[in-house]
């Protein structure tokens, strides 16, 4: 790290120390985990409803509490996955394994206390990450031209179909209808009227949040009212600190789970989702006692939980530098970034040095503050999951109403929401991923400035993205994003018949 | 052979229709061949190729001939159903009775329909999150929810 990076993060400490900003975040970090905390609700949709509370900030503070906002429902989210066995999102899903058969030995304070260490500490290493590769990056990013953009476009998506369970086909049909919904509206370029039905509310395209709210938070409340078997267990938490052995047990875990995720979190649209499952994957090969995993393992929770906040943390150096989210809730938050007036991408830190540093110094302040919140805190937010679901799916019904409709004070769009919210339950009921969907709504536009400015500088001839070798790099690496899972499902099925 | 059809079956079909309609749609845009060298109906129909490709693939793979169980038998589809047309009564009367009368009512009404049966907590916990909610977007955070029979 040179002289000038030391002295910009200072300053960006500085920003963030400033009392608006260390109240941004710490607003944002308590109501993301108490969102965060909610059965069904993870960072995607903390982040999505909480977006009303940033208005009327600068931009500076209102990214600020969005980041807040999503490291607090990070945190929220493992809370609930170990105590009641309920994700809040699909990076949540492998702490359930150990981490909720743990709480029901009666070790819930262990691998609660684990999880938020081995968080801080990946959190931490993340930030520094993006410290030191941020500006190379961005400086690297420069020389990129449409061609590679477009090139990387399509990487990200090809990496956001990969990275889910179920058929491929399904994530990139869901992936191409989402990249449908995307050409909605005015072309910018040339003012023709594209599939909004002579409805003028649609000339400026469906808006990102009404797309996520619906498919994620209102398709969970919809399926938790048909799905009755989702009764709340009260567990005695006894203690939410863990011992120092519990401690000195999982450390390895930690480092290498936070190693794993910060390598995830720099390549787009890969890191949140696998990289718990790969660090879950590597504790259980280098343990001593693989049959511990599944049975209640604190390596089980402490690796997975490091490498979910560590891909969190360096997830931010491709969207801040690059302008590419790595998952749905990157996604929203470029959205966000956008809708700020803020443009993600190689000149973010020249253009807003103050934001940019703020913005990584914050997150140092954040990781410190979710630690002291959560570790106190957790018998507390527990308290929150014991709200029936009859009276708390309807409170998250109206919060996703008011977040959408804040947006365009259009009620075309809360119909649009309910239409999502029927739409994802129905993906979800046939396996049809709902995060492509997401993302390609939020990348398809910017791919297709990209496609459009690249073919503009060939003058029409497509060979411009097979003649440049970072395009050519770029997509090569995208078809072995595609290829690779096709050819281990295809060995799988292989060994399954010869079983 | 219509019967033995999966879900993934009619649901590659329907894709493949939309595909068809969207790359069409796409096809009868105006052109502007002088404003832009890519015209607005190129990405459309690049999406439009790949969606009816990726359709046909998914229609390929998804064939059976066993009989096809519902997905939905042990859901029960009621609550949920109900809770939605509350849904669409809210959107309704979000504007003409404005945002605390339809909260009040969606966060009275929900819980009853999903089970709950205590009104004595229902009814009181709907006034505080309807006014409380109003207020602290009206008046704290500037966004303007619909005030409707209130406004007068």
């Amino acid at each position: 790290m040179d002289t000038s990076t030391l002295t910009m993060f200072l300053h960006g400490l500085q920003v963030a120390v400033q009392p608006e900003n260390l109240l941004a975040v710490a607003i944002g970090a308590i109501v993301g985990t108490a969102i965060g905390v909610l059965p069904g609700v993870g960072p995607v949709s903390a982040v999505a409803l909480l977006v009303p509370l940033s208005f009327g900030l600068s931009p500076t503070t209102a990214l600020i509490m969005m980041a807040g906002v999503y490291y607090g429902a990070m945190y929220g989210g493992s809370t609930t996955s170990i105590l009641l066995n309920a994700p809040g999102e699909s990076a949540s899903v492998v702490t359930c394994i150990d981490g909720h058969k743990l709480a029901l030995k009666g070790r819930g304070g262990s691998a609660l206390g684990v999880a938020a260490i081995g968080s801080f500490i990946a959190g931490t290493l993340g930030v520094i990450v993006l410290m030191l590769l941020a500006p190379p990056l961005s400086r690297m990013a420069i020389a990129f031209q449409p061609p590679e953009y477009f090139a990387l476009m399509i990487l990200a998506l090809v990496a956001a179909t990969t990275m889910g369970e179920g058929k491929l086909v399904k994530a990139l049909i869901s992936m191409s209808i989402g990249l449908c919904i995307g050409t909605v509206g005015q072309d910018i370029q040339t003012g023709t009227i594209r599939y909004t039905f002579g409805v003028s509310e649609l000339l400026d395209g469906i808006d990102f949040l009404v797309a996520a709210l619906g498919l994620f938070a209102l398709s969970e409340v919809i399926w938790e009212t048909v799905e009755p078997n989702a009764l709340v267990t009260r567990i005695n938490v006894k203690s939410p600190y863990p011992t120092l052995q519990d401690l000195k047990e999982s450390m390895g875990a930690m480092l290498r789970g936070s190693g794993i995720g910060i390598f995830f979190g720099l390549l787009p649209g890969a890191g949140l989702i696998t990289s718990p499952f790969v660090s879950y994957s590597v504790e259980k090969q280098l343990s001593k006692h693989p049959e511990e995993f599944g049975q209640g393992a604190l390596k089980g929770v402490a690796g997975p939980e490091s490498a979910n906040n560590g891909a969190a943390s360096a997830g931010f150096v491709p969207l801040l530098t690059l302008g590419l989210p790595g998952s749905s809730t990157m996604a929203l938050l470029l959205g966000i970034f956008m809708m700020w007036g803020v443009q993600p991408g190689p000149l973010l830190i020249s253009q807003n040095p103050e934001m940019f540093w703020g913005l990584v110094a914050s997150m140092y302040v954040g990781n410190v503050m979710l630690l002291i919140l959560n570790l106190p805190m957790v018998p507390l937010f527990a308290k929150i999951i014991d709200i029936p679901k009859p009276l708390l799916l309807p409170l998250i019904f109206v919060f996703s109403f008011i977040g959408v409709f804040a947006v365009n004070n259009s009620t075309l769009d809360l119909w649009l929401v309910l239409g999502f919210g029927v739409l994802g339950f129905f993906m979800r009921i046939y396996d049809f991923p709902a995060g492509p969907l997401v993302m390609s709504i939020v990348l398809g536009p910017l791919m297709e400035r990209a496609m459009r400015q690249a073919l503009t500088m060939s003058n029409g001839d497509p060979l411009i993205f097979v003649e440049r070798p970072v395009a050519v790099g770029v997509l090569v690496v995208a078809v072995l994003f595609l290829i690779i899972p096709l050819l281990r499902r295809g060995n799988k099925d292989n060994s399954e018949i010869m079983a | 052979m219509l019967k033995n059809w999966t879900a993934e079956r009619w649901i590659a079909t329907g894709s493949l229709v939309f595909s068809v309609a969207y790359g069409i749609a796409g096809w009868n845009l105006p052109r502007f061949t002088m404003a832009a060298v890519v015209d607005a109906h190129v990405f459309p129909i690049f999406v439009a190729c790949c969606q009816f490709a990726l359709s046909l693939w998914l229609w390929v793979i998804s064939g059976s001939e066993e009989p096809q169980q519902s997905p939905y038998a042990h859901l029960q589809l009621r609550p949920g159903l109900f809770l939605l047309l509350m849904a669409a009564v809210f959107i309704e009367i979000l504007e003409p009775a404005g945002f605390i009368i339809a909260t009040f009512l969606f966060l009275a009404v929900g819980p009853y329909i999903l089970g709950w049966r205590k009104w004595i907590i229902s009814i009181p916990l709907a006034v505080v999150l309807a006014v409380g909610i109003f207020l602290l977007f009206n008046n704290y955070l500037m966004v303007p929810l619909p005030e409707g029979i209130f406004s007068l």
